[in-house]
C-alpha cells in the first residue's frame, strides 16, 4: 500500500521536493518540504540550452533529493519539470542524463497549461472559491501561468513567458535598475497583455489570486512594512497602491539596499522586482484593486494530482461545494474530535445564531466563523484535557482552513478559545491583537458557542427543538422537552451563559416546556 | 536512625505519617488525617481564604507537636493540587512557615504521580507480572480522577480528569438534590466519552484503586474481601441512588465528608471499570505520605522510573505520528555526543535525560504543520503532562526541541527568556547538541554507525562512521554547527572515518 | 413476645440495684459503720437518679412524649413505677437509719433532739450557734417586695412562716450554710451527742428574726434537673461554654422535694405553686433529710468506734524498678484495689523523669483534686521538657467544675490540654508514653484501665489495668489520641475497638463468632463482667446466643435489662450481681472461641450511652498468663456465695451462703487473701535479693 508520496518540481528558479504521508486515504501530511534555488532559467533563457554548470547543479540537487526520498522510503515518486526544460534545446538529453546519473526515472516535462492546471488544483484545495471566479496568477522563474476558473472547472488557461528570472535576465540587468530598463519591461508587459486581454476578458472573474515564491515574498515585504507582522501566513490580501509603492521602492534601491527590506528573501533580491511588476500589470489590466497572495501552488497541486492518479480522491474533491467543511472535518479527524458532539454543537450554535441575528445584529458572514469554531472547539482535547480550549485555539491558528483568510482564522480560533473557562481579559494576547470590530465578533459568537456547548454538555444530544425569546433582561431558550430531563442543561446554560450576559447584559435561562 | 515524617496538604484533608526505618521496611508509628477541604476553595476561587489558612495553621501546629513528640528530625511537607494552582500561594506558604515553622514545598503533579507510582511498585506484590498483564491504576480523588493504564512495563496512557467527587459536587451544586444523581451521571458520562476518544482501546486485566473513598466503598461493599466486584458496585450504586446523603451517613455510619462524595465516586468507578473492561476493583493502600517516606528512607530504586518515562515518551511520539527510527536515532546520537562532550559541557545526568527526550520529540510538531514545525513541537511538548517530569523539565525539553532548527535562541524569544539564566544556558547547550545529532540523521536513514569525538585545544573533531553515503548529513552538519560553536566557544568539525 | 417480656426496664432494674445496696445496709453481718456508709450510698445514688433519670423522664412527660422505651414503658408509666417502688425503699432506708443510730448509741454517742437535752447543753449549743453558725446564715425574706429566692439543687434550707404580730404571715428562707458541717458531735459531761445543724438552727431561729413570730418551720431540700446538654456544635470555646452552663445548672426545674415533717396545707399550697411541684414529687421522710452525711459521719466515727468498719485495706504493691525494660519483655496486668494503683503512678513517675521519654499522653476523666499524684507527675514531666498532652473530660458528670479548674491549671503549666471530641464524652482511660530507645528507635508504652486516674476511687473500686508496649496497640492508641486531640479521621484499628459504635460492632461480631464456633465445635461460652447491661441490640444478640446453646455468664453489678434464665429466651444465661465493700467496676469480656480464648477489657458498659455517645476503648488481653488472671477474676465473681445475688427473670435472689465455713467464698476477700500470699512470696524474693554478692567500686580503694 502506498503510504509516502514524493513530488519534485524542477522550476526555472528552484527545485522543490515535497514528501507527504497519506493518512487513511482522507488526508495527507507533509513530511518534507525541501527547496534548492539553482536558477536553471538564467542560462536557458539566455542561451537556450543547459550549460554544464546548470546540469551539474540539477544533478547535485536531484541526487540529494533522491537520497532524501530513499531515506523516507517513499513509495511513489513523480518528477515534473517546467519552463526551463520546456525551452532548453538539450532538455531531453539532459533529462536522460540526469535519470541515468541519479536513478530518477520519468521526469515529466509538463506544458504551461498543465502547469496552470496543477496550480489551479493546488489553489482550490486550499482556498474556498465557493461561488467565485478567480484569476490565478502564478509567477515562476520562467513562466507566468494565468488560469481562470471556479471550483468546478477551468475556463481559461494561459502560460506566458513572464517568469521572474526570465524577465530580470532580459530587462533588469543593472543594479540598481535603470529607468529605461523599467520602461522597456513595462512596454513588454503591455504588449503581452494586450495580446491576451481579449481572450481573458470574456471570462469575468471576481478576484485575483497570486502564487509563486517571488510573489509570496513580495507580499510578505508589504505586510512586514505594514505591520511588522512576521507570521507565516498562508494567504494575504494586498492592495494595488501598496504594490505600486513597493515596486517603486525596490526599483530605486541597489541589491544591497534591498536586503534591508524586512522579510525579503535574499535569494530573490534580484528577481523580486520583476514579480512585483508583473502582478501590478495584471491588476491594472483587469481593473482590480487588490489581489490575494496564496502560498500554495504548483507543488501542492502536483501532490494532489499525483495522489489522485494513484486512485485516491480526497473527500472534498467529490463535492467542491463543501470544500470548506471538508477541510474542517479533516482537521477534526486529525485531532480525533468527537464528531457527534461537534456536529451537535454546531447545529445548536447555528440555530441560536439564526434566531438571534436580527435582535443582536449578527452579520450573515459570521455564520461561517461560528460554524468553523463550533466544529473545532474541542480539538485541543487531543493535546490535553486541561486548557484544551487554548490548545484548540493554537491548533486552529496553525491549521490550513480553506475559505477563511488569516484574520478570519484568528477570529475563529478566538471563538473556540472562549468556548469555556475565562472570559476575555487584558492579559489574553491573542484576543488583544484583534481590532475592536473583530473583538466584538468574537465576543458575540463565543457567547453563542458557549450556550450551545452547555446545551450539549452531556454530549447526549438531549436538545433538538428550541425557541428563543427575549424578555426584559433575559434571553429565554424554551426547549421542547420536560424540564425534569433538562436540569443538567439548565444548570449548564445558567453557568455558561455568563459570556452572553457579559456581552449583551442579558441573563440566559433555559426552560423546558412540556 | 530516628523517626521521619511526611506531611501532605491535599485537597480534602491534611495528613501526616511518622515512621521509622526498620531493616528494609517502614514501620509506621503514627498517622493523622484531618479533613480540611482546601480544594473546595481553590478549585473554584484559586485562592485560599484567611479562614482556611488559619485552620491549616492550627492543624500544622498539632503536627508540629507530633514531630517533637517523636523527636523527628527529618520531615518533608508537601502540598499538591489544592495549593498548586492558587494565586496567593507565596503568601500562604510564608504564613504557614512563620506560624508553624513548617516548610511546605509544592509538589508538581508529575512528581506526585511518579512517587505514587513508585509507591505502587513497592506495595504491590508481583508488580511486574501484573503490569505485564495490563493494569489500570485509578484514584478518584476529591478534585480529580487520576488514571493510568500500564501494560508490559510501560505507562501508555495517563490522564487526570476533573471529575473528582468534590469537584462534581461543587460544579453541580446548583442542581437540586433530586436531580443531582441524574445530572452527575450525565456529567461523568460525557467526560468519560471524551476520554474514550483519546485513549487507546486496550483492556487491562487488573484494576487497582487507592484513596480513602475507595477504602470506604470497600468497607461497605465487601468488608471481608480486598476487592470490590463490579456487580456488587453496580448494585450498591442502585441503592445509593435511592438514598439521601443523610440516610447514607446514617446507614453506613459515615462522616458527611464521605457520604456526599460516595455517589459520584461510585459512578466514576463504574465507568472506569467499563472503560478498562475489568470486573473488579482491587483496593490498595498507597498513601502519598507513605510514598514520600519510602523515598526519604531510600526504598525507591533509582532509575526505575526513567524507563517508564521513556516508554510513555515513545507513545506520545506515536500519538503525533513521529518518524520513530529517526527520533530514536537522533536521541541516541544526542546522548552519545553529550557523553563524549562531558569535559566541556558541565551538565548533569538529568540534563542528559532531558536532551534524550527533546531529541525524541523534536519533530512531533510536524503533526500540526510542517512549516515552523519546531515551534509546534515546542507547543506540543510544553503541554505534555507526564509522571516524572516536572513542568520545569518539560519547559526545558520543549525549548531545546524548539531550537533544533532555524533561528538560534534570541533575547526576544519569550519562551527562551522566560526560562531564567541557568536554564537558558542549559537549553542552548542541549539545543546545540541536538542540532548536531539531527544533522547526523538528516537523511532519516540512520546511516551513522558510530561517532567518536576528539576534544582538541582549538576545535572539536567528531569522527563519524557511516554505513553508506552520508553526504547529506555532512552538508547539514556544516549548516547546523553554528549554534554549537557559539555556545561552546569552540569550533566543531565532522570528519568521516573510512568504513 | 412484646417488649416488656424481652427487656427489663432500666429504671426499675436500677432501683433493684439500689435495693441491693440497701440490703447491704440492712445486713447485720456487715460492720455497723459499713452499713451507715451503704445508707449514704443509697442516698447519693438516689440523688443522682433523680437529677438525671427522673428529671429526664419528667422532661419527656412535659414534652408530651408518650412513646414507650425499649422495655415497653411510657415515661409516665416509668415515673409512676419509680414513685411506687421508692416509697417502700425510703421507709426501709430510714428504718435502717434508726437501727444504725440505736446501735451507735450503744457505743456512747447519743442522738437526741434538742427538746430532750438539758438547758446547759442547750446553752452550749446556743454559744456554738452564735459563734459559728449565725455569722454564716443569711435569711431571705419572701414578701411582695422580695420574691421567692432561688433555691439551689440539693441544698438544705429551712422554710419559715413568720409574722410581725397581727401582720400578714409571710415566708422566709434560711439556707443551711454548706460551708459548715452538717452535724456536730458534742462532748458533754463525758458523753457524746450528735446534733444535726438544721436542728440547732431551728432551735435558735428567733435570733434570726427579732420582733417576729415564727409560726412554723420546715427543713427541705429540692432536687433539680441536672442533666447538662451543652450545645457543643455552636460553642467556640467549650471551656467557657461549660462554665456558663454550670451557673445555669442549678436553675434546672425541680424534680423532687424532700421534707421531714408535714407542711401545713396553706404553706404547702404556696410552696407547690412557687416551685411548680406536683404531689408525686414530694417525699416526706421519717428522719433527717439527705442522709449523704453518712459518709462524713463514717469518717468521724471510724476513729471513735473501733472495729465497726472493715479493716483498712493495704493493697499489694507491685514495685517495678524499671518499668520500660520490664514492659519491653512482658506485659503487666493489675487488679485494683487489690493491686496498688501506685504501680501505675510509678510508671508515670518514671516516664516523667526518664530523659529518653519524649511525650506523655493521658486521659483524665475524674481525678482527685490538686493533690493528685497523677497531676504532680505530669507537671514534673513538663519541667523535664516532655511533651505532655491530657484529655480532660469536662463533661464528667458532677465533676465539671473541678475539671474546669484543673484544665486551667494544667494549661497554665504548659500541659497541652484538649477537651475531647465534640458531642461525645471521653470515658476511656489510657496512658501513652513515647520513648526514644537507646538505639534511636521509638517505643511506646501504655497503660489501659477500666477505672479513672483517681487514687481515691482506685482504692475503693475494683478495676483492672493493663501495661504493655505492644507495637500494634501503640499504633492504635497514637491514632486514638489523634482522634481525641482533634478530628483526625479514624484509621482501621489494628487491635482495639473504639466507641462510638466500634465496640458494639466488635461485640456483636464476637458473639456471632461464638455462636458459629459453638455450632461447629460446641462448648460455646461467654463471660462478661460489667456495671450495666442496657443496650437492646446486644441483649438480643445474647438471647440469640443462648438459644443457640452458648453458655453465658454475666456479672453485672447494676442495671441489667436482660431477663435471665427465661425459658425459650435465655435459659443459658445466668446473671450474677455483687454488691461488696468495694464497688465492682471492672469490665472484662471473655469468649471461649473453641479454646483459643479471647479476653477483652473495656472502659465501656453495655449501655447505649457508652456504646454510642462516648469515646470508649476495648482492648484485647493477649498474653496467656494475663488472660488467665483476667479469667480468674470472672471465675471468682461467679463463685462468690456471700455477696452474690442471682437474677432469675427480673428478680434478684441472694445466693444461699453455705453453712460450712470452708465452703464460704467471698470473692473480694479471696482477692485480698491471694495478695497476702503474694506478699510472702515477694518477701522471699526481696530476701533473695540480699544474697546477691556486692562488689565494691574500685575507685574507693
Amino acid at each position: 500500500m502506498i503510504k509516502r508520496v514524493a513530488v519534485v518540481d524542477i522550476g526555472s528558479n528552484s527545485v522543490r521536493l515535497l514528501i507527504s504521508e497519506l493518512i487513511e486515504k482522507k488526508n495527507y501530511k507533509i513530511l518534507i518540504d525541501e527547496k534548492d534555488t539553482i536558477r536553471l532559467g538564467r542560462e536557458v533563457f539566455e542561451k537556450g540550452v543547459f550549460g554544464s554548470s546548470s546540469i551539474r547543479r540539477i544533478k547535485r540537487t536531484l541526487e540529494k533529493f533522491k537520497k532524501i526520498m530513499d531515506d523516507y522510503e517513499v513509495d511513489h515518486v513523480r518528477v515534473v519539470a517546467t519552463a526551463a526544460f520546456r525551452e532548453a534545446a538539450n532538455a531531453v538529453e539532459v533529462k536522460n542524463f540526469i535519470s541515468k546519473e541519479t536513478g530518477i526515472k520519468n521526469i515529466e516535462i509538463i506544458s504551461g497549461k498543465e502547469e496552470g492546471r496543477l496550480i489551479f488544483l493546488g489553489v482550490i484545495s486550499n482556498f474556498d472559491l465557493k461561488d467565485k471566479q478567480a484569476l490565478i496568477v502564478d509567477i515562476g522563474g520562467g513562466s507566468c501561468e494565468l488560469v481562470i476558473g471556479d471550483t468546478d472547472k477551468i475556463s481559461y488557461n494561459e502560460s506566458l513567458n513572464l517568469g521572474g528570472t526570465r524577465l530580470t535576465k532580459f530587462f533588469l540587468k543593472s543594479n540598481p535598475v535603470k529607468s529605461y530598463e523599467l520602461e522597456m519591461l513595462e512596454n513588454h508587459l503591455d504588449s503581452v497583455f494586450k495580446r491576451i486581454k481579449l481572450a481573458a476578458k470574456k471570462h469575468d472573474f471576481d478576484m485575483i489570486i497570486g502564487t509563486g515564491g517571488s510573489l509570496n515574498n513580495f507580499t510578505k515585504i508589504i505586510h512586514a512594512l505594514d505591520k511588522s507582522n512576521g507570521k507565516n501566513d498562508m494567504f494575504r490580501e494586498v492592495e494595488l497602491n501598496d504594490v505600486e509603492k513597493l515596486c517603486e521602492d525596490i526599483a530605486s534601491k541597489t541589491f544591497r539596499q534591498r536586503l534591508k527590506l524586512p522579510g525579503l528573501d535574499k535569494k530573490r533580491v534580484d528577481i523580486i522586482l520583476a514579480a512585483g511588476l508583473v502582478i501590478k500589470k495584471v491588476m491594472k489590466f483587469y481593473g482590480k484593486n487588490a489581489f490575494t497572495s496564496l502560498s500554495k501552488g504548483l507543488k501542492d497541486g502536483l501532490m494532489i494530482d499525483t495522489i489522485n492518479r494513484l486512485g485516491i480522491i480526497f473527500p472534498y474533491q467529490h463535492d467542491s461545494e463543501l470544500l470548506k467543511e471538508h477541510r474542517i472535518w479533516e482537521i477534526g479527524h486529525r485531532y480525533n474530535f468527537e464528531e457527534k458532539h461537534a456536529e451537535n454543537v454546531t447545529e445548536l450554535s447555528i440555530r441560536l445564531f439564526e434566531q438571534l441575528k436580527d435582535d443582536f445584529g449578527f452579520d450573515e458572514r459570521w455564520h461561517e466563523y461560528l460554524m468553523a469554531a463550533a466544529m473545532l472547539h474541542d480539538i485541543g482535547y487531543y493535546i490535553s484535557h486541561s486548557a484544551h480550549h487554548k490548545h484548540s485555539q493554537y491548533l486552529i491558528e496553525n491549521s490550513d482552513l480553506i475559505g477563511y483568510d488569516e484574520r478570519e482564522k484568528d477570529i475563529i480560533a478566538q471563538i473556540a478559545r472562549y468556548h469555556r473557562k475565562s472570559l476575555p481579559k487584558k492579559t489574553h494576547q491573542g484576543y488583544q491583537n484583534l481590532n475592536n470590530g473583530d473583538k466584538e465578533i468574537v465576543n458575540k459568537l463565543a457567547s453563542v458557542l458557549r450556550i450551545a456547548d452547555a446545551m450539549d454538555r452531556s454530549h447526549l444530544e438531549t436538545i433538538h427543538d428550541f425557541r428563543v425569546s427575549i424578555k426584559d433582561n433575559e434571553l429565554i431558550i424554551k426547549v421542547n422537552a420536560p424540564e425534569s430531563d433538562l436540569f443538567f442543561e439548565i444548570e449548564g446554560v445558567s453557568k455558561k451563559g455568563d459570556m452572553f450576559t457579559w456581552v449583551f447584559d442579558k441573563k440566559v435561562v433555559l426552560k423546558g416546556i412540556k | 536512625m530516628s523517626a521521619i515524617a511526611a506531611i501532605d496538604l491535599g485537597a480534602n484533608s491534611i495528613r501526616m505519617t511518622i515512621a521509622e526505618k526498620k531493616e528494609d521496611k517502614l514501620k509506621i508509628l503514627d498517622k493523622m488525617e484531618y479533613p480540611l477541604r482546601l480544594g473546595k476553595e481553590t478549585f473554584l476561587k484559586r485562592y485560599i481564604s484567611p479562614e482556611a489558612l488559619k485552620e491549616t495553621i492550627n492543624i500544622l501546629k498539632v503536627f508540629r507537636r507530633k514531630l517533637v513528640e517523636y523527636a523527628v528530625k527529618r520531615y518533608r511537607a508537601v502540598a499538591t493540587s489544592a495549593i498548586r494552582a492558587i494565586d496567593n500561594q507565596d503568601f500562604f506558604l510564608e504564613q504557614v512557615r512563620l506560624k508553624t515553622g513548617i516548610n511546605i514545598e509544592i509538589i508538581e503533579k508529575s512528581e506526585e504521580e511518579r512517587l505514587v507510582y513508585l509507591g505502587l511498585a513497592l506495595e504491590i506484590k508481583d508488580f511486574k507480572d501484573i503490569v505485564d498483564q495490563g493494569v489500570t491504576f485509578a484514584k478518584v480523588g476529591s478534585g480529580n480522577v487520576e488514571f493510568s493504564m500500564l501494560k508490559t512495563n510501560e505507562v501508555f496512557f495517563s490522564r487526570s480528569i476533573p471529575i473528582g467527587g468534590l469537584r462534581l459536587r461543587e460544579n453541580l451544586k446548583k442542581v437540586s438534590e433530586e436531580h443531582f444523581k441524574d445530572a452527575m451521571e450525565k456529567y461523568v458520562h460525557s467526560d468519560i466519552k471524551m476520554l474514550k476518544q483519546s485513549m487507546p482501546k486496550i483492556k487491562t486485566k487488573n484494576f487497582f484503586a487507592s484513596g480513602s473513598l475507595v477504602k470506604v466503598l470497600r468497607q461497605i461493599i465487601s468488608p471481608s474481601g480486598k476487592a470490590i466486584p463490579r456487580k456488587k458496585l453496580e448494585q450498591f450504586y442502585k441503592e445509593l441512588k435511592t438514598m439521601t446523603i443523610g440516610q447514607l451517613a446514617e446507614k453506613y455510619d459515615l462522616a458527611n465528608e464521605y457520604a456526599d462524595l460516595l455517589l459520584p465516586t461510585t459512578e466514576v468507578y463504574i465507568n472506569f471499570l467499563e472503560l478498562t473492561g475489568c470486573d473488579k476493583i482491587e483496593c490498595i493502600n498507597v498513601s502519598f505520605t507513605g510514598c514520600i517516606l519510602n523515598q526519604m528512607a531510600g526504598f525507591f530504586k533509582s532509575g526505575f522510573m526513567t524507563k517508564q518515562i521513556w516508554k510513555s515518551a515513545i507513545s506520545i511520539g506515536d500519538k503525533y505520528h513521529f518518524d520513530k527510527p529517526h527520533a530514536l536515532r537522533v536521541s541516541e546520537l544526542s546522548v552519545k555526543i553529550f557523553d563524549q562532550l562531558k569535559p566541556i559541557h558541565n551538565l548533569s545526568i538529568k540534563h542528559r535525560y532531558l536532551l534524550k527526550l527533546a531529541a525524541l520529540w523534536h519533530d512531533i510538531g510536524i503533526f500540526i504543520k510542517n512549516s515552523e514545525h519546531h515551534k509546534h513541537s515546542y507547543y506540543l511538548i510544553s503541554n505534555i503532562e507526564m509522571p516524572g517530569l516536572s513542568s520545569q523539565d518539560v519547559q526545558i525539553i520543549a525549548t531545546v526541541a524548539r531550537y533544533h532548527r532555524r533561528s538560534m535562541p534570541k533575547k526576544y524569544h519569550l519562551e527562551y527568556t522566560s526560562l531564567g539564566n541557568k536554564a537558558r544556558v542549559v537549553v542552548s547547550k542541549l539545543a546545540a547538541i541536538l542540532r548536531l545529532a539531527d544533522a547526523l540523521d538528516r537523511s532519516h536513514k540512520q546511516l551513522v554507525q558510530d561517532i567518536n569525538i576528539d576534544i582538541e585545544d582549538n576545535e572539536i573533531i567528531i569522527n563519524v562512521k557511516f554505513n553508506e553515503g552520508g553526504w547529506l548529513e555532512k552538508i547539514h552538519f556544516d549548516k547546523k554547527k553554528n549554534l554549537f560553536s557559539r555556545v561552546f566557544g569552540i569550533n566543531i568539525e565532522l570528519i568521516e572515518r573510512l568504513k | 413476645m412484646n417488649k416488656k417480656e424481652i427487656f427489663e426496664n432500666r429504671q426499675l432494674s436500677w432501683l433493684a440495684f439500689n435495693e441491693r445496696v440497701l440490703e447491704e445496709a440492712e445486713d447485720k453481718k456487715n460492720p455497723l459503720l459499713e452499713r451507715l456508709k451503704f445508707l449514704a450510698i443509697f442516698s447519693s445514688n438516689l440523688d443522682e437518679f433523680f437529677m438525671i433519670r427522673v428529671a429526664n423522664l419528667r422532661i419527656l412527660i412535659e414534652e408530651g412524649i408518650e412513646e414507650a422505651d425499649n422495655s415497653g414503658y411510657t415515661p409516665k408509666e416509668q415515673v409512676e413505677r419509680i414513685t411506687d417502688n421508692l416509697s417502700g425503699l425510703i421507709s426501709r432506708q430510714y428504718a435502717g437509719w434508726d437501727k444504725v443510730c440505736s446501735e451507735i448509741e450503744q457505743h456512747g454517742i447519743y442522738f437526741k433532739s434538742l427538746s430532750e437535752i438539758n438547758q446547759d447543753l442547750k446553752d452550749h449549743l446556743g454559744k456554738l450557734f452564735d459563734q459559728e453558725i449565725f455569722p454564716a446564715i443569711t435569711p431571705m425574706a419572701v414578701d411582695p417586695t422580695h420574691p421567692f429566692p432561688f433555691i439551689y439543687t440539693n441544698t438544705l434550707n429551712i422554710l419559715c412562716a413568720i409574722d410581725q404580730g397581727g401582720d400578714e404571715e409571710h415566708f422566709a428562707i434560711v439556707p443551711v450554710p454548706g460551708i459548715l458541717p452538717r452535724f456536730y458531735i458534742i462532748e458533754w459531761q463525758g458523753e457524746k451527742y450528735f446534733f444535726l445543724i438544721e436542728e440547732i438552727i431551728i432551735e435558735f431561729l428567733a435570733k434570726l428574726f427579732p420582733g417576729h413570730n415564727i409560726n412554723d418551720q420546715y427543713p427541705f431540700r429540692i432536687t433539680r434537673n441536672a442533666d447538662l446538654e451543652v450545645d457543643e456544635e455552636g460553642a467556640s470555646d467549650l471551656l467557657k461554654e461549660l462554665e456558663d452552663r454550670l451557673k445555669e445548672r442549678r436553675k434546672g426545674s425541680p424534680v423532687r422535694l424532700e421534707i421531714n415533717r408535714k407542711f401545713q396545707d396553706r404553706h404547702l399550697e404556696k410552696f407547690k405553686e412557687e416551685f411548680e411541684i406536683t404531689d408525686d414529687m414530694i417525699f416526706n421522710v421519717d428522719g433527717p433529710v439527705d442522709l449523704t452525711f453518712g459518709f462524713a459521719l463514717f469518717g468521724e466515727l471510724a476513729g471513735i468506734i473501733p472495729g465497726a468498719s472493715d479493716p483498712e485495706h493495704t493493697p499489694y504493691y507491685y514495685k517495678i524498678d524499671d518499668v520500660f525494660s520490664l514492659l519491653k519483655r512482658q506485659d503487666v496486668f493489675l487488679h485494683h484495689p487489690y493491686d496498688s494503683f501506685q504501680t501505675v503512678i510509678d510508671m508515670l513517675e518514671q516516664a516523667a523523669n526518664d530523659p529518653n521519654v519524649l511525650a506523655i499522653k493521658m486521659t483524665l476523666y475524674r481525678t482527685t483534686g490538686d493533690k493528685s499524684k497523677v497531676v504532680k507527675q505530669l507537671l514534673k514531666a513538663i519541667e523535664n521538657g516532655k511533651q505532655v498532652t491530657t484529655l480532660v473530660e469536662l463533661k464528667a458528670r458532677f465533676d465539671e467544675e473541678r475539671n474546669i479548674e484543673w484544665a486551667k491549671k494544667l494549661e497554665e503549666n504548659g500541659i497541652h490540654v484538649v477537651y475531647g471530641v465534640k458531642g461525645l464524652k471521653t470515658h476511656s482511660k489510657v496512658l501513652l508514653i513515647v520513648r526514644r530507645e537507646e538505639d534511636g528507635t521509638i517505643k511506646r508504652y501504655m497503660q489501659f484501665g477500666t477505672g479513672n486516674y483517681n487514687e481515691k476511687t482506685a482504692g475503693l473500686y475494683t478495676d483492672v489495668s493493663l501495661m504493655t508496649s505492644d507495637d500494634d496497640l501503640a499504633f492504635d492508641i497514637s491514632a486514638f489520641f489523634n482522634y481525641l486531640t482533634g478530628y483526625s479521621i479514624l484509621p482501621d484499628w489494628r487491635k482495639i475497638a473504639v466507641s462510638p459504635n466500634g465496640i458494639r460492632d466488635k461485640l456483636l461480631q464476637l458473639i456471632d463468632n461464638e455462636i458459629q464456633v459453638h455450632s461447629k465445635a460446641g462448648r460455646g461460652e461467654i463471660m462478661a463482667k460489667m456495671n450495666a447491661l442496657v443496650e437492646p441490640g446486644l441483649i438480643e444478640k445474647l438471647y440469640e446466643a443462648s438459644k443457640a446453646g452458648v453458655k453465658i455468664t454475666l456479672i453485672i453489678r447494676g442495671i441489667c435489662c436482660l431477663r435471665a434464665g427465661v425459658k425459650g429466651l435465655s435459659e443459658n444465661i445466668r446473671v450474677v450481681s455483687i454488691v461488696g465493700s468495694f464497688l465492682e467496676h471492672s469490665r472484662i469480656f471473655y469468649f471461649r472461641n473453641a479454646g483459643d480464648e479471647m479476653v477483652y477489657m473495656s472502659s465501656a458498659d453495655w449501655m447505649p450511652r457508652n456504646l454510642f455517645k462516648r469515646v470508649e476503648l476495648m482492648i484485647p488481653i493477649e498474653k496467656d498468663d494475663l488472660k488467665k488472671q483476667a479469667i480468674n477474676i470472672l471465675k471468682y465473681n461467679v463463685d462468690d456465695n456471700v455477696k452474690a445475688r442471682k437474677l432469675l427473670d427480673k428478680k434478684y435472689t441472694h445466693v444461699e451462703t453455705p453453712k460450712s465455713k470452708k465452703k464460704i467464698f467471698n470473692a473480694q476477700d479471696a482477692f485480698i487473701k491471694d495478695r497476702k500470699k503474694m506478699d510472702k512470696k515477694q518477701e522471699l524474693v526481696s530476701k533473695s535479693h540480699l544474697l546477691e554478692p556486692m562488689t565494691q567500686p574500685e575507685a574507693e580503694f
